[in-house]
């Protein structure tokens, strides 16, 4: 697979999760390009050992894993950013609350349920995650009914 | 929106989002490496300018004794080690985190290399000023022999500053990078925790 295949189907998913860890369209901007940095760079490592997208996005995973570091880099710039991203796009106003409310969960959480939308088997997410299958499943099931939860209380609210 | 697969359909067609595009990526990746070679390169360029500056210093000055220029040496030896702690060459040597394990690995990955960080960062200190003593020790030797009093005063100045410089501005530097670093290890440490929940 050549690098420009990959970014092409790999980047809008990697994007979502991103925005899941963070919930900030510009950082996640930067995470994607940060991700593909790293993607271009070890593409010569890679070999087949896992399937790419278990690599891809264990590459992504760990990339916003590490945000923890930068963190406080970033707030400073964070306001600008969101008050001119709300002009520019007007998202639909449940993808925004399905981010705000995946940003809430705890950060492992939020990685797993982005991996769960995205539709990755469970063996995958394990994988990535680097947690038993069975664990797993018992996290997912959990952060599916947070989710669902929340969804529904804001939709009596609406 | 009452169950789960609503949200995963409300997910997956969300509108795409303009990523940067494919050549900017390249571009940057090529622009990240370069700089880190730069960087490099510059370290290298600074740390090998101020050992033949001191070394020149040495070898102009008319020096007599073998413990000057001993002192010299030890002087270059704790300076060359401040500038690699202080660098970012440190990071890089002891930083191999492997970005494509899983991660619970890649949390441990950090651990570690923050752990080491913190021990490199607390005995570097202590090694650099036992070097730095020694050599100024040595150093003003000479000017002791030839001058009692002048190299009196020059060994109590320099040993106050060093005292000062030990017993005050040193712990508080270790307990400044201590508490930053053991900051962050609290927090990866957390995160991995919930792995075991």
């Amino acid at each position: 697979m050549q690098f420009e295949e990959i970014y092409q189907t790999f980047s809008p998913k990697v994007y979502r999760l991103c925005m899941g860890y963070v919930n900030n369209s510009d950082w996640a901007k930067d995470l994607v390009q940060e991700t593909f940095i790293s993607v271009w760079q070890n593409l010569s490592k890679f070999r087949n050992e896992s399937s790419i997208n278990t690599w891809i996005f264990r590459i992504a995973t760990n990339n916003c894993l590490r945000q923890l570091e930068r963190e406080k880099r970033f707030e400073k710039t964070v306001m600008p950013v969101q008050v001119e991203e709300k002009i520019e796009i007007k998202r639909d106003d449940r993808i925004d609350f399905l981010y705000r409310c995946i940003s809430e969960l705890e950060e492992t959480e939020r990685i797993i349920i982005s991996l769960v939308l995205e539709d990755l088997p469970q063996a995958e997410i394990a994988d990535i995650v680097g947690m038993s299958d069975g664990n797993v499943r018992v996290k997912i099931h959990r952060i599916k009914e947070k989710l669902t939860e929340k969804f529904k209380s804001y939709e009596q609210l609406q | 929106m009452s169950n789960f697969n609503d949200i995963q359909n409300l997910w997956q067609n969300q509108p795409d989002v303009k990523t940067p595009d494919v050549d900017s990526i390249i571009k940057a990746a090529n622009k990240n490496r370069k700089q880190m070679i730069t960087k490099n390169v510059m370290a290298l360029i600074t740390l090998g300018a101020t050992v033949l500056f001191i070394a020149y210093i040495g070898l102009v000055a008319d020096f007599q004794f073998v413990t000057t220029k001993v002192g010299i040496v030890c002087i270059i030896i704790s300076i060359i080690g401040a500038m690699v702690l202080n660098s970012q060459m440190l990071m890089l040597i002891l930083n191999k985190a492997d970005n494509s394990v899983s991660n619970q690995d890649y949390l441990n990955q950090l651990i570690a290399y923050r752990n080491k960080q913190r021990f490199f960062q607390t005995k570097g200190i202590a090694v650099y000023f036992l070097a730095l003593t020694l050599g100024f020790i040595l150093y003003l030797y000479e000017f002791y022999a030839r001058n009692h009093s002048f190299g009196l005063k020059a060994y109590v100045l320099t040993l106050l500053w060093i005292a000062f410089a030990w017993f005050y501005i040193r712990p508080k530097t270790i307990k400044k990078q201590e508490k930053k670093i053991n900051d962050l290890i609290e927090q990866i440490e957390s995160i991995s925790s919930q792995f075991e929940k």
